[in-house]
């Protein structure tokens, strides 16, 4: 009948707005694919460019975070494998059935966010002191 | 006139009309089979001093005095009928409960995403009813009483949550998981009604109803994005009831 009659499917994507639950439900997905490629590409180096004994200055080019490029991409990593180890386990929870109500998702999206910032402070904590 | 589809509207809105002070403007979505191929918009001036407090309302005065081809489902004007389910202003409400005083002066009003529109604001919720009838939502006992069995108060408010629903689909259009495959998926708000049913302490068929269940598409597409929870007209809960399902499928 829908075919018969050319009906359009209503916009869905586009047009439905984002809110607190599919953010981050999108943002746990997003940065698991981040990781995972991440993880892929570090063991595919260690495999493939790092086996020569010749290999060192490779090695130091791409592991030291003085340089400035490697300092924001571990610093990004940092943020992004924080956000899903914690929202992960918020989905740990939720699969045991505690914390599914609406005010608690919020509470507990503020939280995540603000357990993210304080981590961050931690791990970086020389340049503050 | 009003059946041109017309990409630039060479109308100014905001001249001030001396009798009535147009302070609201929805945008419609509109789509007539019989017309064109392509959908459009139709944007409509509405001032709020002399229309009903819900966007209902303004629906139906725009229908009575400005376009009478928009077309649209409503029933009962008080969100207990669950027909005028659309979506305003990017989430999925009841048109019946939702204030026309807001702030925004522009409406934007789609029907139900990710379902074919019948016409207009009108989606096909066929679908959405045989997914309903799958899970057999009657009460299955093959016990016979010979004088009442009542249920104990305990047991009735378990119910509560689950029972209320209007079966308006404002949650299953709001699930991603259900916009990518509502043909397998049963979505959330059938899912709700399916948990109604196994929690109920009047009815034993809970094993074959969870056996019915306890399917890769039909339950576990649910990947608790709670987008039905946010959106939910009445207040109910779908995503916990979805979360108890399978609490109740792993551990039995």
């Amino acid at each position: 009948m829908n075919k018969f009659f050319n009906r359009p499917i209503a916009p869905h994507l586009t047009i439905y707005s984002l809110q607190q639950s599919s953010l981050f439900s999108i943002w746990h997905r997003i940065s698991a694919l981040i990781l995972i490629i991440y993880i892929i590409i570090y063991f595919i180096t260690q495999k493939f460019f790092f086996w020569t004994l010749s290999s060192q200055t490779l090695h130091v080019f791409f592991y030291s975070i003085t340089l400035l490029p490697n300092y924001l991409f571990n610093f990004f990593i940092l943020i992004i494998s924080f956000y899903h180890m914690l929202n992960g386990l918020r989905h740990i929870l939720w699969d045991l059935g505690f914390f599914l109500s609406n005010e608690t998702i919020q509470n507990a999206n503020t939280i995540i966010l603000f357990t993210i910032l304080v981590l961050q402070i931690v791990c970086y904590k020389k340049y503050f002191i | 006139m009003f059946l041109q589809n017309r990409s630039q509207l060479n109308v100014n809105l905001f001249t001030t009309n001396s009798y009535l002070n147009h302070d609201k403007f929805l945008r419609i979505y509109r789509w007539n089979p019989s017309l064109t191929n392509q959908p459009w918009f139709a944007i409509y001036p509405i001032a709020t001093e002399n229309c009903g407090p819900m966007i209902l309302d303004a629906l139906i005065q725009i229908k009575e005095l400005q376009d009478s081809t928009l077309t649209f489902r409503r029933s009962c004007r008080e969100g207990i009928c669950g027909s005028c389910s659309m979506n305003i202003n990017g989430t999925n409400t009841l048109a019946c409960l939702n204030l026309l005083n807001r702030l925004e002066k522009f409406i934007t009003i789609y029907p139900l995403p990710h379902m074919h529109v019948i016409k207009d604001l009108v989606s096909d919720l066929s679908n959405f009813y045989s997914q309903y009838k799958s899970i057999k939502p009657w009460l299955k006992s093959n016990v016979s009483f010979s004088e009442e069995n009542l249920q104990s108060k305990a047991s009735r408010l378990e119910l509560d949550g689950a029972y209320e629903c209007i079966l308006c689909a404002c949650c299953s259009s709001s699930c991603p998981s259900y916009w990518w495959n509502h043909d397998k998926y049963l979505g959330p708000a059938i899912l709700l009604q399916a948990y109604r049913w196994i929690v109920d302490t009047r009815d034993n068929n809970t094993d074959k109803r969870l056996i019915f269940l306890n399917n890769k598409m039909r339950l576990f597409r649910c990947h608790t994005i709670m987008n039905c929870s946010r959106t939910c007209p009445k207040g109910l809960n779908p995503g916990k009831a979805i979360s108890l399902i399978k609490h109740k499928i792993l551990s039995s």
